[in-house]
């Protein structure tokens, strides 16, 4: 894939409040690649991003570099980077085709270019007919798609976009992230995007950095994720895993509700937890388990139920099972675990 | 419907009334003089009353007193105009652009001219120049005066209006697709900050038409201003001549007052609708 490389080499920020937003931080971004930076509120997802940017710069010792060349004393007008900001920051005195052509005119291409790519970024954001209106009279969507348009015109290098569906209605969010996953994938362009809503981030990245109080724990493409989180905030944070808490005696995890057969070797459970995906737990008529649990509430959700048992042990257990059987409220089920599904790890 | 209308047109509380009362004689307080005055300046003999008849000669004779002085006014205020916008929107650019802190403390410094009295800093004036005389002569003195005076009002009008439309965030929009900061200035800040420009110049041009404390300080009988002839009519004119004067300053003054009152309600919901 064509594009560039963006390497950030132990980047870290401390604001002049004090804040440590980032701590160094050392990642790559191949050519073409789309990266997520996932996590919770405040977790200094947007601060990298703006240090990619140049709006930021790094403490002392932190580089950043597009392919070869080390930019991080260069301004972010001169980065060759698209953005698109999290209020979107449209230029409320131009037009739907002013606001695009903006960066083309600041480039000092001719009119005639500028009025030509404008119409084809227009047409592949969708924005047919909407040239001439102004900012004001644009719905939340289409202002997201001016917003990433302007961004994409001048044809950056790097495009780099910050919670670009947070604005959003729930519904309009589901549309637009798949609408965005196939046109980002289109550009090919590197991208970074930001985000705290992790179906956003499996849906359009090809890798993901999950990202808690300004340490990124793990990057991975979203499976991997999934299936082998390296520790206990990315396995409840990618996916909602359970946490099973117990005991551990010669491979025999036992909990309030009973007890578990762990395969040999997984002798050391840190804290004595242990981790099941929602999926990974079926269930069974109690007879047949050695882990038990009661039926607290079942919810209904179309493709599939959700039903929370108590009893198995000090949390609730949410398991995602089939949406026709029916459960009543206290009705006891046995658990069914396979051994591959449960997750040993670190707790951070 | 009709009936419960009615009902509640004559159910019109005392307290209401009463407040109507005083408001009412509250404007009276204030417009009957005036309007005796403006009447006056009309008036052929004001101490035989309206009965001497209506004219309008005292108006003529205010105009030919005093042409110039209402022509130096206007110019000064234009001037004054031209300098605060030279010097006062690209000063409200960079205290946005400043550290909060930073910008907090600045601003408090362009606007000490607001907390010290027209006729202290007409004083400082005095003594820094006045030994200049040619300077001291001319219009260039006041026009000093009125820059220093009105400028802190300009600065703080974009100011507000730049913070309302979040230019922070514009700017960087704009440097992220390569706009300098020239650019960013003259495409961005300017454009989407013109009505708080001129929120700014309307308060400019009416304080430098009406400011008299300052001006009254620092002019020579050869450099009057429409405030300080207003003044010096009503000292050595007679009464007719002062009233159509007062006139005159009204015409000139009242609608830029209106014309300031509705964009400032204008800007306001600039900011608001953010
Ligand atoms: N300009 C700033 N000055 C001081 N602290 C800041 C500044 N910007 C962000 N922070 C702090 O840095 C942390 C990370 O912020 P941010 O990168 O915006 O998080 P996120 O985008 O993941 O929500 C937060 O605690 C935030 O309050
Ligand atoms: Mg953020």
């Amino acid at each position: 894939m064509s594009g560039t490389q963006i390497q950030l080499k132990s980047c870290s920020k401390t604001f002049p409040d004090g804040t440590r937003a980032l701590s160094p931080t050392s990642i790559n971004v191949s050519p073409g690649e789309i990266l997520a930076l996932l996590g919770p509120s405040g977790c200094g997802k947007t601060t990298m991003l703006r240090i990619i940017a140049g709006l930021e710069s790094p403490d002392e010792t932190g580089k950043v570099f597009f392919d070869d060349s080390d930019v991080t004393s260069i301004p972010i007008e001169k980065r060759s980077v698209g953005m698109v900001f999290q209020s979107y920051a449209l230029f409320p005195n131009m037009s739907v085709r002013e606001n695009i052509g903006y960066g083309l005119k600041i480039k000092k291409i001719s009119t005639e270019k500028i009025r030509d790519r404008v119409d084809e970024v227009m047409a592949l954001c969708q924005l047919e007919g909407l040239g001439e209106r102004n900012i004001k009279a644009l719905s939340g969507g289409q202002r997201q798609r001016v917003a990433l348009a302007r961004a994409v015109a001048p044809q950056p290098k790097i495009l780099l976009l910050d919670e670009p569906l947070s604005a959003l209605d729930a519904g309009l969010r589901d549309q637009l992230r798949d609408e965005l996953a196939i046109l980002l994938r289109s550009l090919s362009i590197t991208t970074v995007f930001v985000t705290h809503d992790q179906a956003e981030a499996m849906a359009i990245a090809d890798r993901v950095a999950v990202m808690q109080k300004g340490h990124v724990l793990q990057i991975d493409d979203p499976r991997k994720l999934y299936t082998a989180p390296d520790n206990a905030f990315v396995a409840r944070f990618v996916g909602a895993a359970n946490e099973l808490s117990g005991r551990l005696n010669n491979n025999l995890f036992s909990l309030q509700g009973g007890s578990l057969q762990l395969p040999e070797g997984i002798s050391a459970v840190s804290d004595d937890k242990i981790y099941v995906r929602q999926e990974a737990i079926k269930l069974i008529p109690p007879s047949e388990s050695e882990l038990k649990g009661k039926v607290l509430s079942s919810t209904f959700l179309g493709n599939s139920q959700k039903i929370v048992l108590s009893d198995v042990c000090e949390r609730l257990v949410n398991v995602i099972t089939d949406p026709f059987s029916k459960y009543e409220i206290g009705q006891e089920v046995g658990l069914l675990i396979q051994v591959e599904d449960i997750l040993v790890l670190r707790d951070d | 419907m009709l009936l419960q209308r009615g009902n509640k047109m004559r159910n019109i509380s005392p307290s209401f009334t009463f407040q109507l009362a005083v408001t009412l004689l509250a404007c009276a307080f204030l417009l009957v003089p005036a309007v005796m005055s403006i009447m006056a300046g009309f008036t052929a003999n004001y101490f035989k009353g309206i009965s001497s008849g209506l004219t309008i000669k005292w108006i003529i004779e205010v105009w030919e007193l005093y042409a110039d002085s209402i022509g130096r006014s206007i110019i000064l205020a234009i001037a004054c105009l031209f300098f605060t916008l030279i010097i006062g929107i690209p000063a409200a650019y960079a205290l946005n652009q400043m550290k909060p802190r930073f910008a907090r403390i600045l601003e408090e410094f362009v606007s000490l001219p607001l907390s010290i009295p027209g006729l202290a800093l007409a004083l400082a004036l005095l003594q820094l120049y006045g030994t200049m005389s040619g300077f001291r002569l001319s219009s260039w003195f006041i026009l000093t005066g009125h820059v220093l005076y009105t400028l802190p009002f300009m600065i703080r009008s974009v100011l507000a209006i730049f913070t309302a439309i979040d230019l922070k965030a514009l700017e960087e929009g704009a440097s992220s697709l390569g706009a300098s900061s020239w650019q960013r200035f003259k495409d961005i800040a300017v454009p989407n900050a013109l009505p708080g420009i001129l929120a700014g110049s309307l308060t400019v041009v009416t304080l430098s038409i009406g400011e008299f404390n300052l001006t009254w300080m620092l002019h020579t009988p050869l450099t009057k201003t429409l405030p300080v002839g207003l003044a010096d009519s009503y000292a050595s004119m007679r009464l007719e001549i002062a009233s159509a004067y007062t006139l005159v300053f009204f015409i000139m003054i009242v609608p830029l007052l209106v014309a300031l009152q509705w964009l400032s309600t204008r800007t306001q919901k600039i900011g608001e609708s953010r």
